[in-house]
């Protein structure tokens, strides 16, 4: 009887290791996937990008003077709209640029379906490509409309598009 | 005797540890799937207002929509903002106007946008109107709650524009 008793002991602390392995495992792995994660900050970032142009190009309810029809406004649209696209030097980030942003202007009157009458846009051209493709590890497009009046009530309607890349530490 | 006393005691013990076993492996198992299923994805920011609960950081290019809308005026001269502050109802010429701005233009931006006039206290609309339809609040509103630009028309009301997106 005292034999069986040692042989049951030791299977039921092989047992416990096994459950301890098991558990100690799953809690692990349920850290690593909460964790392991991203937050994901670019729709934010983008965001904010968009409210910035917004600002750059409407204030108190009508357009800002030498916006429209500008080409020094048009050429350096992120001087004139206080914008810095420089990112920190990782995964190569330098020398492919992580931000675009787009500004057109339309007629309201006749929108849509009339050309803008005006657009400036800088950053990585290239990116407006990923858009309108579906996946996980893509820039974050984001198109924000703006509705707004010159100084002699002529109605616009502003498309703000921006992009962020940023795809290595937020996806 | 007691050699079967024993037996059956054994037996016992032995099916309790595979049930506990079992248990065990099933919590973590929903834990697991919890974990990796819907915690596990990767983590979106949303920006909250701190004044309103349920309501979104309001959006700077739709508030200046509706400053910009509200200062839009009528082929006599007189601006929005001061046909509604006499009246709360819209005419066909600012009720069309808005239609065209937050329904038309910012389709693709926003599943839903109700503008009208809310009291100032606690932000209920008065109201449904015939460009607009019954407030969002009726309807149930959206996912990830409003977000909300208000401009102040008196001391008891404001025109308020609820927006709500997937």
């Amino acid at each position: 009887m005292q034999k069986n008793k040692k042989g049951a002991e030791k299977i039921i602390s092989v047992y416990w290791f096994a459950i301890l392995l098991i558990v100690a495992g799953a809690i692990v792995y349920m850290v690593f996937s909460f964790y392991g994660k991203p937050y994901d900050a670019r729709e934010i970032e983008a965001g904010l990008l968009a409210d910035k142009a917004a600002e750059c190009v409407s204030y108190a309810g009508y357009l800002r003077e030498g916006v429209l029809l500008n080409q020094e406004f048009k050429e350096n649209l992120l001087e004139n709209c206080g914008l810095n696209f420089e990112t920190e030097d990782a995964y190569g980030w330098k020398e492919q640029g992580q931000y675009f942003l787009q500004i057109d202007f339309y007629d309201f009157n006749s929108y849509p379906g009339s050309n803008s009458l005006f657009s400036a846009s800088a950053g990585n051209n290239n990116l407006k490509n990923f858009c309108n493709l579906e996946g996980e590890k893509l820039p974050v497009c984001l198109e924000r409309g703006l509705y707004t009046l010159d100084k002699e009530g002529k109605p616009y309607a502003i498309k703000i598009t921006s992009i962020v890349r940023k795809i290595e530490k937020n996806a | 005797m007691p050699e079967i006393k024993n037996k059956t005691a054994q037996v016992g013990e032995t099916a309790t540890w595979i049930v506990a076993t079992i248990i065990i492996i099933v919590i973590l198992a929903i834990s697991i799937f919890i974990a990796s299923f819907y915690l596990g994805k990767t983590k979106e920011i949303q920006e909250t207002n701190p004044n309103y609960p349920y309501t979104r950081i309001a959006e700077i290019p739709a508030y200046k929509s509706l400053f910009s809308y509200m200062l839009t005026k009528d082929s006599g001269g007189e601006t929005i903002h001061s046909q509604l502050k006499e009246s709360i109802s819209f005419n066909e010429f600012n009720g069309n106007l808005a239609k065209k701005i937050f329904l038309e233009f910012y389709e693709k931006e926003y599943t839903e946008a109700w503008l009208g006039a809310v009291s100032n206290k606690d932000l209920v609309p008065t109201s449904g109107n015939d460009y607009f339809g019954s407030p969002l609040t009726v309807r149930g509103g959206g996912q990830g709650g409003y977000i909300l630009e208000m401009i102040k028309l008196d001391e008891n009301k404001s025109v308020a524009l609820f927006l709500t997106r997937e």
